[in-house]
């Protein structure tokens, strides 16, 4: 390894637009979380977070800014590991943390880590939290696991690793870059909670039963996934302040699924899928239909490509190369909230999580969540572990509405699901501890007060 | 675990209501269990920053009301409200998360010099600022920012192009004595021998560094 000092990368393709637009409402911070079934011991958890760093040189960075780009420079500090103790999706910048990119946190059995986009897409994410889960349990478990073994992408090359793939991509100048400009969106109306907390509503269900609900509507899950919740923010939002836009989905794609890659870094595209209740109303089954043609349509390579060559060719423009940052960073902060605007929602489905099979009975189930925009204020991930698929509304408005549908709808099909929530009736501890004080001081008081009368 | 009648859902959270619909909750068999803490919440900083500019802001105003009731030779008000904003700038990068200390002596060394010169302009113009402190002034930042780097070598590169830009304002000094603007000649002279010999020993130390912190920072 050569020296800290000397290595660094310049951002991916996708990268470059995160540090620029990301402000306290919109954190483009992203969550995964693994519930273990046994509480998780912070010591351990620290060791293996740097365990599974020094496997992952392309996390083991920090940000920093230079005249026209930011980049990343290699980190010789350690990440902390803390417990939990805010809402989920917080900033991430160069004051938390040491500087990392991410944020390992603990709660009772959950080991959480919340990921900068700019550093990873959530495939890059899943394969980190899977070699710290993995790490950790060895730790923990030394006797019954086996130490030899195989964990997801350990075999990859540090240089396979921190690739960015777009350029590899791209520099085949094979077809004409394309980019489709999108109209605005219906954005359903909301109120939005006090100092934008995030609202957490997840809801577990067995993917078995989910498979069997598509299977019936002869869909993919993620189709008839998106064509419920096309249809949750028709009925509970779009009905009662009709609108000539329509309602769409934006749902990111794996490019490493068309061109193959083994990058921890970003390597993504989005796709839509709407349907438009301005003329009439749809049917689900309708919508459904919809969902599919629109999913058929873009998820092609040939559909792809052209918008992977247009958001290159602008990185590769020479004259905006040379812009200041900081007027690239008012121009992308503008291109940003307009982007946001073309979505309703956003619905981003990452698959099945796969563990070494020793490590199966020591683990419950991952969580995966989106931090919402004030543009696009509900936002919906999904992600499954053996037989527990969990989906998870994130938004920063008040109303439920949408979630409730949702759910009911998913029970309605023969699937079932449980809530859960962030939502917590207790004082805060701060509080309650500010309460007992004032109580005791009171209490001290009133025996002076007898003491004198005696 | 807990049962909503309304939305005919379980519920995993121990919670007296719906997170869906508000409705009461009824108990259901299973355990529950709390995936999040209470949140704990404070803006206390956020209402500090605040409460401090604003404070600048009034106890600045009010100085140029009583120095317009009661006019004095030298303006003080002036003095009083430069002061106030570089009280609040210095508290305010003191408070920043994640803060590089070289950006706030940097910071600290030019904005010292304005509130001298300042001063020593409103208060009859004899030019020690000029002449002796800002020099001095521009020698304790980049020889600050020199031992940082020394200290913590593992920030080095955070430094580097702080410490070159405040070597840099060491030349400033060679323009007042070239311009006439500074009288006295070895204050500002040392300043800029100063300067140049801290360029020096960056480029004779660490070379590759400087080169490579150069190339990171400009790479288009």
């Amino acid at each position: 390894m050569p020296s800290n000092e000397f290595n660094w990368y310049k951002l991916d393709n996708a990268a470059r637009l995160f540090p620029s637009v990301s402000t306290v409402t919109a954190t483009n911070v992203f969550r995964l979380s693994c519930r273990l079934k046994e509480d998780v011991s912070p010591a351990l958890l620290q060791k293996a977070v740097e365990q599974a760093l020094d496997e992952t040189p392309s996390f083991k960075v920090r940000l920093r800014k230079g005249l026209f780009w930011y980049y990343f420079e290699q980190n010789p500090l350690s990440p902390t590991v803390e417990e939990e103790h805010f809402y989920p999706c917080r900033k991430i910048d160069k004051g938390t943390n040491n500087g990392y990119l991410f944020y390992v946190t603990y709660f009772g059995k959950y080991i959480h880590i919340e990921y900068f986009h700019a550093l990873c897409d959530g495939t890059g994410a899943a394969a980190f939290l899977s070699k710290v889960v993995a790490r950790y349990l060895l730790l923990a478990h030394p006797e019954e696991l086996p130490g030899d073994l195989e964990i997801a992408a350990s075999g990859v090359s540090h240089s396979a690793q921190t690739e960015d793939s777009f350029l590899r991509v791209a520099r085949k100048n094979e077809v004409k870059a394309k980019n489709e400009i999108r109209k605005k969106a219906f954005n359903p109306a909301s109120i939005l909670t006090q100092n934008g907390e995030i609202k957490v509503i997840k809801g577990i269900m067995p993917l078995s039963q989910v498979k069997a609900f598509a299977k019936s509507k002869n869909a993919t899950i993620t189709e008839v996934l998106a064509a419920v919740l096309i249809y949750s923010i028709y009925m509970e939002s779009f009905r009662f302040e009709p609108s000539n836009r329509s309602i769409e989905v934006c749902v990111p794609v794996n490019l490493r699924k068309f061109f193959p890659s083994e990058t921890m870094r970003n390597f993504f595209a989005t796709i839509y899928a709407g349907a438009n209740f301005y003329e009439r109303e749809l049917s689900f089954d309708e919508i459904l239909e919809k969902v599919k043609s629109d999913m058929a349509q873009e998820l092609s390579a040939e559909k792809i490509y052209p918008k992977v060559m247009f958001y290159v060719g602008a990185q590769k423009n020479i004259a905006l190369r040379f812009v200041p940052l900081f007027l690239k960073n008012l121009v992308l902060r503008i291109s940003f909230a307009k982007g946001e605007q073309t979505q309703s929602t956003v619905l981003s489905n990452l698959g099945q999580f796969n563990v070494p099979k020793e490590l199966e009975p020591y683990i419950e189930r991952f969580e995966f969540l989106l931090s919402p925009t004030l543009q696009s204020r509900y936002k919906t991930s999904a992600c499954s572990f053996g037989d527990v698929f969990v989906y998870c509304f994130t938004s920063n408005a008040e109303n439920t509405d949408i979630q409730r549908r949702f759910f009911s709808i998913l029970k309605e099909n023969g699937v079932d699901v449980t809530i859960s929530c962030n939502m917590r009736e207790t004082l805060p501890e701060s509080v309650k501890e500010k309460k007992k004080k004032e109580k005791k001081k009171r209490g001290e008081k009133n025996e002076v007060l007898q003491r004198m009368q005696a | 675990m807990k049962y909503c009648s309304g939305c005919k859902l379980k519920i995993e959270n121990d919670v007296s209501k719906c997170p869906l619909c508000g409705a009461a909750t009824a108990d259901a068999a299973g355990t529950s269990n709390n995936d999040y803490p209470a949140a704990k919440q404070s803006y206390r900083a956020e209402i500090a920053s605040k409460a401090m500019l604003f404070i600048a802001v009034a106890s600045s105003i009010i100085c140029i009301f009583i120095n317009n009731l009661v006019k004095t030779p030298i303006p003080w008000s002036a003095i009083s409200t430069i002061s106030a904003f570089y009280i609040y700038l210095t508290v305010k990068f003191l408070l920043k998360k994640g803060k590089n200390y070289s950006v706030i002596i940097m910071f600290q060394v030019i904005f010292i010099s304005v509130l001298i010169f300042a001063i020593d302009f409103l208060t009859g113009n004899r030019g020690w600022a000029v002449d002796y402190v800002v020099p001095f002034l521009i020698i304790s930042g980049s020889a600050a920012i020199s031992i940082l780097s020394i200290i913590q070598p593992f920030k080095y590169t955070e430094y580097l192009i702080y410490l070159l830009i405040t070597a840099l304002l060491g030349l400033i000094p060679l323009a007042m004595l070239i311009s006439g603007v500074a009288k006295v000649f070895w204050p500002n002279a040392i300043c800029v021998l100063y300067s140049l010999l801290t360029v020096l020993g960056v480029a004779f130390f660490t070379g590759r560094r400087f080169r490579l912190e150069i190339k990171k920072k400009l790479h288009f």
